[in-house]
């Protein structure tokens, strides 16, 4: 046979399916037996041909096969798993229920969604949480949080106590991208990281991706957090909540009409009460501490082919350490949505975002009264197409436009004695689309590909007054000629490119499967923050003439195996990333407030890389997780002009580097429903700037800081455990109550939060914040009716 | 009620509330000594000076000893046709001046310092053009009163400057002043009835660091740019001289930086803690900074005799009678602030 014949044959027996007999159409919706909810990410494998699919954000799926008789297993995270025999000769479209797992006690934890038989996401990295197993969890204060089941994955640190945000594989916190149903939020914590802020009971499910994600999704380098609200039970009003020391948390759910269902949920703190009974002049009565938030969705389905969806939700926080300033921040977030399964084949979705976050500091001292302010805004409309073409292939197509709208600082001083001045930067704006296409595609039963292509690009616009510099010497304040007003609309500097996304899942043996990723990001909003003060003052800022838009490259491998009949999981995740144009800071620099930021920043090339090592055991009176990783994040700054070189152009250790971290998890179910659980947590600490020297200038010593990171805070480790008892007398119980008591940070470390040197009279003293100084007992109760 | 309040308070918020601010011994990692340049040239008249010393490790306590000095170096300033003066040591270690007092500071010079250490490494300015300077219109000074419970009136000592239009111009003033102390003296000889040496002149060094960019007001007239404060302490007249200084971008960025790392206090307005980079550079690794500056500079200096019709205030006398009046000669009582006999006139004036 000549080559070319050869080739034809292959291309026709790989790629066109071998019965030219017509196909159809099996669609429909995965749903919980009890409740009527929708399973979201369920997976469907069709036994007689190797086929399979993952059900969507509305547990739908659709399926396209020749006319037979089927078994089709279905299986998900939390439920038992289910086969289903069935004829399909036609069209059709189904309702199947799968039962949930609650009521049993060997339940799954929080783990990686790792491939059997069924066809996975080949995305790797992609952590699914199951949000009904966190309310046994020990965590602050009793109270279950997506973020600390978050920070507790292979891979992702924060910065510490009373840090907001995290961080992934040695990212920024803003290299995060956290969407509530679709609108990104620019804050995840409470009172400074000590709760997420969104109420675990209205979330549906938290999926995680720490690598590559998506092409449906961009504007971040590091990481995914996807977080879905509940949309209401379609049967019945529901109620939950749960009453702790500090905080309390409502949340109620059921259906208006047929139709139309509601979720609404608060939480609220009011620690104030108990702060206020304490002595005059001690810490304690000198601190605030409150915070609320709310959540709202409606869910309108007018058929099966059609839904609705609306959520709100807003967070408003205020704190105060001893001391003499007060913060506050503010989230509001819009996300509409509207589905439309336009054909058995094609379903099309249509979102319109809004998100908008606000932080202020009021300074009280005396003589330094002020109040500051800085938000960033939000506004998304977003489309999508889904089709699936065969039962191997499926291909999606977006679009998505962005308007940004940022205050990086507005400062007032406040009543007549105060030296500080009133001064207000000019707000920046601009505006980011993108557009992807991405294709999943299994020829065969053991491979998967997953190819994504993304095109984003950015442009900031005016009103805006541009400043232009002398060039050949450092940008500074002496070095400014003019500022050039650039009105409302007009471009002044675009960026963008493109990013594929590429995946590959091989299965080499039945519980043993390869994956491959690489993928490049962009990024054109960045955090500036200043983690050297006591306590940090973050902002945001566009991309800009002086300030390109960040660029990630990464590529990761990972070998996950299952074992002893999946009673163990083990996965190895190898990756590395290079990142271009990273925001780093001059020497000296000043950072907030000032309207020559562009002095101060500079660009700089990163490089991340690490092993993470990952090993649960999912069943048994004993459970629990294991992961340590091993992850590098280094940073170089690029200049030109010898005096502005950081550490000689070295590499050196960026904010986020933790060589080692170690998460130990274990659950022990014990008698009567009582179970123990016990988390230990170890880092490396974070880099920091020690001075490294003396010399006296002009009769003055002088503290020198020869090395910017080279130094590193004390290592964080804590131990938390607790007991938690489930009142449920029988499985089918639907009212019940949990009692969690628990202890965090059980041996009372005191973990830095910061670390500072202050001069006072003819000594230097370095001092440490620690915002847990000792063992924090709780005790929580949660309700379900 | 309010006890259940207190147990639940007293399980739970020690914990979270207190945030604790410890003092911690924390371990500091040394680098090895760098050379300190201190030095100026300017358009007064020589000697000018440069003074040598080396960084020392860090530690908590200041070092009792003082700075470690670089004797021992080859100091030398050279302008841009090539002319060279050799600087010889001072006396005091680490202290060299020039000798050639034909060699002379001339606004649009270009100089350049070179240090050759004994270690055999060499150091090297970068060139600093002398700037001009423009003349002080005034100086004048104003009774303040203060919160400063020890020094609660002061004189403000303000300069005023016609600052030129097209041109960029960076300023810094230092100023010295001299007040006055009183004690009760001592018999001129022995049985005289009048008293010597009850009244003497106390030098103020100034607290300010007083720098100034045109870049927002350029053309405009400088005015009240405060450069010291002169305690009062008895009524009696005030004399302070001033230099205002015309300086390069350059040396005007490094002062900055260097005024804002001393200022830190760990407040949220901080800038990072940094290394403040100067002008003076390894000959054969110019990536390598020395510490310190060395500045060409154009001076203007300017005295006032001030004297004050502070006597007519209530409030300042009444807080200058109930100062005690120590006993004795007053250049003995207020040996430890550099007190000197009144009669003899002030440096320079």
């Amino acid at each position: 046979m000549r080559v070319s014949t050869l080739f034809c044959v292959l291309f026709f027996l790989l790629f066109i399916s071998p019965a030219a007999a017509q196909r159809v159409t099996l669609s429909g919706t995965v749903m919980r037996s009890d409740t009527s909810l929708p399973v979201i990410g369920a997976s469907l494998f069709v036994v007689q041909t190797g086929a399979g699919t993952v059900t969507d954000e509305e547990g739908r799926f659709s399926l396209s096969l020749p006319p037979g008789v089927y078994d089709i297993e279905l299986s998900s995270v939390g439920y038992r798993r289910d086969r289903e025999h069935i004829v399909v000769n036609q069209n059709r479209t189904v309702v199947f229920r799968l039962v949930s797992k609650t009521f049993e006690l060997d339940e799954i934890q929080v783990r990686d969604r790792r491939e059997d038989q069924n066809v996975r996401d080949v995305t790797m990295g992609l952590v699914q949480l199951d949000i009904r197993q966190l309310k046994k969890m020990p965590v602050v204060l009793g109270e279950p949080d997506i973020l600390k089941v978050v920070t507790l994955q292979a891979g992702v640190s924060t910065a510490g106590e009373g840090a907001g945000g995290f961080n992934v594989r040695g990212g920024r916190t803003d290299q995060n991208l956290v969407l509530l149903d679709g609108a990104p939020l620019f804050n995840t914590s409470h009172l400074l990281g000590f709760y997420a802020n969104v109420n675990a009971d209205v979330v549906q499910e938290a999926d995680l991706y720490k690598g590559t994600f998506p092409a449906q999704y961009g504007g971040r380098t590091a990481s995914l957090l996807l977080i879905n609200t509940r949309s209401g039970n379609r049967e019945a009003w529901r109620l939950s909540g749960g009453v702790g020391p500090l905080s309390s948390r409502l949340v109620a759910d059921g259906p208006i009409t047929k139709n139309l269902t509601l979720l609404v949920g608060g939480r609220v703190a009011y620690p104030n009460y108990l702060l206020r009974a304490f002595p005059e002049r001690s810490a304690a009565r000198q601190s605030r501490a409150f915070f609320y938030d709310g959540t709202l969705r409606l869910q309108y389905t007018p058929n099966s082919q059609n839904t609705l969806s609306l959520t709100a939700y807003r967070s408003d926080d205020d704190f105060k350490f001893p001391g003499d300033t007060l913060y506050g921040w503010q989230s509001d977030v819009l996300s509409a949505r509207w589905s439309s399964l336009l054909t058995p084949r094609l379903q099309f979705n249509l979102q319109a975002l809004y998100s908008g976050y606000a932080f202020q500091v009021e300074g009280i001292r005396t003589f330094q009264e002020f109040w500051l302010q800085s938000y960033i805004r939000h506004r998304e409309a977003k489309a999508d197409v889904f089709y699936t073409v065969n039962d191997k292939l499926k291909v999606q197509a977006g679009a998505n436009g962005i308007l940004y709208q940022i205050q990086k600082g507005d400062v007032k001083s406040v009543g007549d004695q105060s030296t500080v001045n009133s001064q207000t930067l000019q707000p920046e704006y601009g505006r980011e689309a993108g557009a992807y296409v991405q294709s999943e595609w299994k020829p065969r039963p053991y491979l998967t590909l997953q190819v994504g292509l993304r095109y984003s690009l950015f442009a900031q616009t005016g009103p805006f007054w541009l400043n232009r510099y002398e060039s050949g010497l450092p940008r500074s304040p002496e070095t400014l000629i003019d500022s050039a007003q650039i009105s409302g609309n007009q471009v002044i500097q675009r960026y963008g490119g493109w990013e594929p996304r590429l995946g590959l899942r091989l299965q080499l043996a039945p519980s043993t499967a390869v994956k491959l990723n690489y993928s490049r990001m962009r990024q054109y909003v960045h955090l500036i923050s200043n983690t050297t003060a006591i306590t940090p003052v973050d902002f945001w800022k566009l991309s800009d003439p002086f300030v390109p838009g960040q660029v990630a490259d990464q590529v990761s491998a990972g070998i996950f195996q299952n074992m002893k009949e999946n009673t163990y999981e083990l996965s190895v995740e190898g990756y590395y990333k290079t990142l271009q144009n990273l925001v780093e800071y001059r020497n000296g620099a000043t950072l907030l407030l000032n309207p020559r930021l562009e002095t101060d920043l500079l660009p700089a090339e990163g490089r991340a890389y690490g092993i993470e090592l990952n090993l649960n055991k999912t069943k048994g009176r004993l459970t629990g997780q294991l992961s340590y990783s091993f992850a590098r994040s280094l940073v170089a700054v690029q200049t030109p002009f010898s005096e502005l070189q950081i550490n000689d152009g070295n590499w050196f250790p960026s904010n986020f580097d933790r060589p080692h971290n170690l998460y130990v998890q274990t659950r022990l179910d014990l008698r009567n429903n009582w179970t123990f659980s016990t988390n230990f947590v170890y880092s490396t600490g974070i880099p920091a700037t020690y001075p490294d020297g003396r010399y006296v200038f002009e009769e003055q010593p002088v503290v020198d800081f020869s090395r910017r990171n080279l130094d590193r805070v004390p290592d964080y480790h804590r131990l938390d455990v607790s007991f938690s008892k489930d009142t449920r007398v029988s499985r089918s119980q639907r009212r019940y109550s949990i009692w969690t008591f628990g202890i965090y940070n059980l041996y009372a470390r005191r973990n830095p939060y910061s670390i500072f040197f202050t001069r006072t009279f003819q000594r230097t003293a370095s001092y440490r914040l620690s915002v847990f100084g000792t063992l924090i007992p709780s005790l929580t109760y949660n309700f379900y009716f | 009620m309010k006890r259940w309040i207190f147990w639940f308070a007293g399980l739970i918020l020690p914990g979270l509330m207190i945030s604790c601010l410890d003092e911690v011994k924390l371990p500091i990692r040394n680098e090895k000594p760098r050379l300190v340049v201190e030095g100026q040239i300017s358009s007064d008249r020589p000697p000018y000076f440069v003074r040598l010393t080396y960084s020392t490790s860090f530690g908590y306590d200041d070092s009792p000893a003082g700075p470690v000095p670089a004797p021992n170096a080859t100091v030398s300033i050279s302008d841009q046709t090539g002319r060279r003066v050799v600087l010889i040591p001072d006396g005091r270690p680490g202290h060299y001046r020039t000798v050639d007092t034909s060699f002379v500071g001339r606004v649009g010079n270009r100089y350049t310092l070179s240090v050759n250490l004994p270690d055999g490494q060499r150091f090297v300015s970068r060139p600093e053009t002398l700037p001009a300077v423009p003349p002080i219109d005034s100086v004048y000074g104003v009774l303040t009163k203060t919160d400063n419970l020890s020094a609660p009136f002061v004189y403000a000592f303000y300069v005023d400057a016609r600052d030129p239009a097209g041109e960029t111009n960076y300023y810094r003033w230092t100023a010295r002043a001299y007040s006055s102390k009183i004690s009760t003296g001592v018999p001129c000889s022995l049985g005289s009835t009048s008293f010597c040496y009850f009244r003497c002149w106390v030098p103020v060094a100034s607290q300010e660091f007083a720098l100034f960019s045109d870049n927002a007001t350029n053309g405009n007239p400088i005015r009240r740019q405060l450069v010291i404060r002169s305690p009062v302490y008895a009524l009696g007249p005030h004399f302070v001289e001033v230099k205002q200084y015309g300086l390069t971008r350059e040396a005007y960025q490094f002062l900055q930086r260097f005024r804002e790392q001393q200022s830190r206090v760990g407040s949220i307005f901080d800038p990072l803690p940094a290394p403040i980079i100067g002008n003076i550079v390894n000959a054969d690794r110019t990536d390598e900074y020395a510490l310190g500056y060395f500045q060409a500079v154009g001076v203007t200096t300017r005295r006032l005799q001030n004297y004050g019709r502070e006597a007519e205030r209530p409030d300042l006398r009444s807080f200058l009678t109930s100062l005690p009046v120590p006993f004795g000669d007053c250049r003995r009582v207020f040996a430890s602030e550099g007190a000197f006999d009144f009669t003899i006139p002030p440096p320079g004036f």
